[in-house]
């Protein structure tokens, strides 16, 4: 995954950022946060959609 | 609202960063549409996911204190090197290496460093025209008898000048005069040749040994220095270098 995707998911996940939070700590408007969150979700989806045969994420 | 502005607001619905009205849009429409609940159970699913511990690991200790005691390395390292750079040392010894160079030639190469000779020359021209600026300047003692000036130094010198009047060989006697030269008091004669000045500075010389005439010319002005029977001589005036030799040997002779 893209590091620009991972970032967001990981202060979002795993350091549970707000969106604002997110946005000051990878210098990014509030928009984009929200947008790259989105795309990076569905990456990770998809990524783990073709590892694993998870009925609830597929 | 529809699906695909629902799908761009759920993440942040699913977040709970969507502000009251678009979130209460969001609700009404997935209500309505089974595609955009099934993207915003996925969601939820994701975010539980992430939420398992097995997803989880905490570094192990010995992890943590290789990287923690790293950075007070790198730390203490850093304010070391702020503290004291060696990088200039080179420079400051290269320069200081540069400096003592130049003043070692600047003592030992000749022509370059003024000498004790070259200095005294240039006092002693200064004294000579500063006696002549004014007429009061010229002499203490305004006497063309050898026998009146020579007792007047008595007392004022901690030594007996030798004074002799040489108005027969055509340099008569003008007076007498203490000056203060190469760090003590001197006598200083004055003795005229036709309209020309002549100053003979006399001191009691360190070394007994007799030393020839040494003659030098500065700003115009004739130098003749010789020593004999202990004393300094330095004669100074405008006149030609062949009458001031020639005065230079009336006054040895005297002796």
């Amino acid at each position: 995954m893209p590091l620009e995707f991972r970032e967001v998911l990981v202060l979002r996940e795993l350091d549970e950022m707000s969106y604002k939070q997110i946005a000051a700590v990878a210098d990014l408007p509030l928009g984009t946060v929200m947008s790259r969150l989105a795309r990076a979700r569905k990456r990770l989806q998809q990524i783990l959609a073709s590892h694993t045969q998870t009925e609830v994420l597929s | 609202m529809s699906c695909q502005t629902t799908q761009e607001f759920i993440h942040a619905y699913v977040d709970g960063e969507l502000d009251l009205a678009r979130s209460l849009e969001v609700e009404q429409h997935m209500q309505e549409c089974q595609v955009c609940a099934s993207v915003y159970r996925n969601q939820t699913a994701l975010r539980s996911a992430f939420k398992d511990s097995s997803l989880y690991h905490s570094a192990p200790a010995k992890l943590e204190e290789r990287i923690r005691s790293s950075l007070r390395r790198e730390a203490k390292s850093e304010a070391g090197r702020r503290a004291f750079s060696w990088r200039w040392l080179p420079a400051g010894a290269a320069l200081a290496f540069v400096l003592l160079m130049a003043f070692i030639i600047w003592r030992t190469v000749p022509g370059l460093r003024p000498s004790g000779d070259d200095l005294l020359a240039q006092e002693i021209v200064s004294n000579h025209v500063r006696s002549l600026q004014l007429e009061s300047h010229r002499a203490d003692v305004i006497s063309t008898d050898q026998h009146t000036v020579k007792p007047w130094f008595d007392g004022k010198l901690d030594f007996a000048p030798p004074v002799k009047d040489f108005s027969g060989q055509g340099f008569p006697l003008i007076g007498g005069r203490l000056e203060y030269l190469n760090n003590r008091a001197v006598a200083a004669l004055i003795y005229q040749r036709q309209k020309h000045y002549i100053n003979l500075y006399i001191w009691p010389a360190e070394q007994s040994n007799a030393t020839g005439e040494v003659a030098t010319k500065r700003q115009g002005y004739n130098l003749l220095h010789w020593t004999k029977s202990g004393m300094n001589y330095w004669a100074v005036s405008d006149l030609n270098a062949v009458e001031l030799h020639e005065f230079a040997r009336l006054v040895q002779e005297a002796q």
